[in-house]
């Protein structure tokens, strides 16, 4: 009887926070598919992760350079970025040493972070639980943000830190907020430079929302002093002169040699307009057992993708119909209220400030460098499909399943799991692709 | 103190007690009102947690970073400081004017023939057996080592191609950020790793 008592206690209370907690989406079964991709999507994060023993994509760089400021010598291993991500890797190694589960577990942790931040930036900015939990599943399971977590490569770091600064600059509601936001940016651009560009997204939010005075921005002060000072415990670290003077001079050399890299001799560099048609993504890991291959593809999910220029692409179109045509104002009314239209803005100018450099055309891009860009237009994909499931929750539904199969169907070369060469091929079916 | 703090029958402000004269009831202040607290403030107990958490986590990477130096700083296993190992050297003849090194490290008297600055430190000679230059074993390991060309094997003709020597090396110490050059026209290199440094005696060339 107690027993009984006791079963029926836990699950009423579970069914309270699923009704208070859970994705709230119009159709029940949408949410149960939602939670399904999330635990799926972590998961194959973290299934194996170890393996290969050898390391993948750019790897022997990172957690080269990483042991080598754990060791306390010249980091000789990766020519060009700021210290804060070799550090952060090093923090993995201290964990579990010098092997592939060290060099890769805190990219690892940034990328579950990820999820979380989908989540809570969705749900601030379009002020809907759904728009968090459709951005949080889309997120999880995508296999550009799977690939990259399980890689000791710095741009999965990055990417988390960009989302922990557009969270905070959402959600500041005085100026502990927003410095939070301005440390996160300079931690962003400790990772690497590109994360500096964050703080436009930051500032336009915090303008846009106005939940704080416009002049709480004036502790972006705060960035090249939050730099600095990584430089600074970094170069201590490695034994180099680390007054503000000598960590000048390294940047400029670390820049010089970033912009002195030579467009066209890498078979790999992409242009960023490629990225969007899902060009050139690269198989950042690969090993074989017998006759099965064990693969990771930073390809993403094709539905996803489309989707998502689908609403980049009309954004600014029907934008401008909206500042012409009352009409348009009418029809864009019935499907965005004011928090959702603002959130739609802040999301936009968030992937074009992310791009900005890659366009520019400055420095030579890779597929890679799309993963902040791309994690922004997700959210904007969870926002957009919340509001479907409002009107049309059937064809909510049907996305969420589409998506849902097309990642399972990618799996196996997202999340390494062990497949013949031939099936691997037929998922990965453009020559660039493999 | 809160305004639910107030002794039941009295508002707080402006009770049925106080005399007619009284100045008027201010204004309630926004720390008495029922309104709950504004959001985003600094809540004391989490900032507490914060720091603690980063306390503890500033600990744990300062003492687990001596474990992991202390674990792989020492990149050959079994050459520890002070110890004696014999070693074979792989050279060609050229190899006493070509290689050189440059650290500010000074280690038991020995040191690099140039500083961290790249200016030479003091009057370099091969023969100064206080001078250390880098050298790789047979299997390929990499040391800095003094006093190879001072042994009465190498003051005679050497071989003109590649040769080894076998020499023993007492170990004195473990360079961290020396830079190395194995051409003396090249520039010097960063090593990318710790380095043993110490003194090459006895050394011969196996006939």
């Amino acid at each position: 009887m107690k027993r009984n008592a006791l079963l029926s206690r836990i699950g009423s209370l579970a069914r309270s926070g699923w009704k208070a907690w859970g994705p709230g989406l119009s159709h029940p079964a949408t949410g149960y598919l939602l939670v399904f991709m999330i635990i799926g999507g972590v998961v194959l994060r973290i299934q194996n992760v170890g393996y290969p023993f050898h390391p993948g994509f750019d790897e022997s760089q990172w957690a080269g350079a990483a042991h080598q400021f754990l060791t306390c010598v010249p980091d000789t291993g990766e020519c060009c970025h700021p210290p804060l991500a070799k550090l952060l890797i090093g923090v993995g190694m201290l964990l579990f040493g010098n092997n592939p589960m060290g060099w890769r577990f805190m990219p690892l942790w940034f990328g579950i972070q990820s999820i979380v931040l989908a989540f809570l930036i969705a749900s601030a900015l379009f002020k809907d639980r759904r728009a968090g939990w459709l951005a949080a599943a889309f997120m999880a399971a995508d296999g550009f943000y799977i690939a990259f977590s399980r890689d000791s490569f710095p741009e999965a770091i990055l990417a988390c830190l960009n989302l922990w600064c557009l969270l905070a600059a959402i959600t500041a509601r005085g100026w502990a907020g927003v410095l939070a936001c301005a440390v996160l940016v300079g931690l962003a651009a400790s990772v690497k430079w590109v994360g500096l560009l964050v703080a436009l997204p930051a500032c336009f939010a915090i303008l846009l929302l106005r939940r704080v005075r416009w002049y709480t921005m004036v502790s972006f002060v705060v960035v090249p002093f939050v730099h600095l000072a990584v430089w600074m415990i970094g170069l201590k670290l490695i034994g180099h002169a680390n007054d503000p003077m000598s960590v000048w001079e390294e940047i400029r050399r670390r820049q010089r040699i970033h912009l002195g890299f030579p467009h066209h001799t890498n078979p790999l560099e992409s242009a960023w307009y490629t990225w969007l048609v899902l060009y050139h993504p690269i198989v950042i890991k690969s090993a074989y057992q017998g006759a099965k291959a064990r693969l990771a593809s930073s390809v993403g999910n094709p539905l996803l993708w489309i989707t998502a220029d689908l609403c980049l692409v009309s954004l600014p179109v029907v934008g401008a119909a909206w500042a012409l045509r009352s009409r348009w104002r009418e029809r864009w009314s019935r499907w965005f209220d004011s928090d959702a239209s603002k959130a739609v803005a802040i999301l936009g100018v968030a992937w074009l400030s992310m791009m900005l450099l890659w366009m520019s055309g400055r420095i030579v891009t890779y597929w890679y460098h799309y993963l902040t860009p791309w994690g922004i237009a997700i959210i904007l994909v969870g926002g957009v499909i919340s509001r479907l499931d409002r009107r049309i929750p059937q064809a909510a539904l049907v996305f969420v399943v589409l998506v849902l199969a097309i990642s399972t169907y990618f799996a196996p070369v997202w999340a390494e799991l062990p497949i013949s060469v031939s099936a691997a091929h037929h998922r990965l079916i453009f020559p660039l692709w493999r | 103190m809160s305004s639910d703090s107030a002794p039941s029958g009295s508002t707080g402000n402006g009770s049925r007690d106080e005399p007619p004269d009284a100045p008027p009831p201010r204004e309630p202040s926004p720390v008495q009102s029922d309104a709950p607290p504004r959001p985003g403030r600094c809540n004391v107990l989490i900032l507490s947690f914060l720091s603690f958490v980063l306390i503890g986590f500033s600990v744990w990477v300062v003492s687990a970073g001596s474990r992991y130096r202390a674990e792989y700083a020492q990149a050959m296993e079994g050459w520890r400081v002070g110890s004696t190992r014999v070693v074979e050297l792989t050279l060609v003849k050229d190899d006493k004017r070509n290689l050189g090194c440059a650290a500010d490290q000074v280690i038991e008297g020995l040191h690099c023939g140039h500083r961290g600055d790249l200016q030479e430190a003091g009057p370099a000679s091969p023969d100064n057996s206080q001078i250390l230059a880098p050298y790789n074993t047979v299997g390929n390991e990499l040391l800095l080592g003094a006093g190879l060309w001072n042994s009465p094997d190498m003051k005679g003709p050497l071989p003109d191609t590649r040769f080894t020597v076998t020499c023993n090396y007492n170990i004195k110490g473990v360079m961290k950020s020396a830079a190395i050059r194995f051409d003396h026209a090249a520039a010097f290199g960063p090593v990318g790793k710790t380095v043993t440094a110490g003194t090459l005696t006895d050394c011969m060339i196996p006939r």
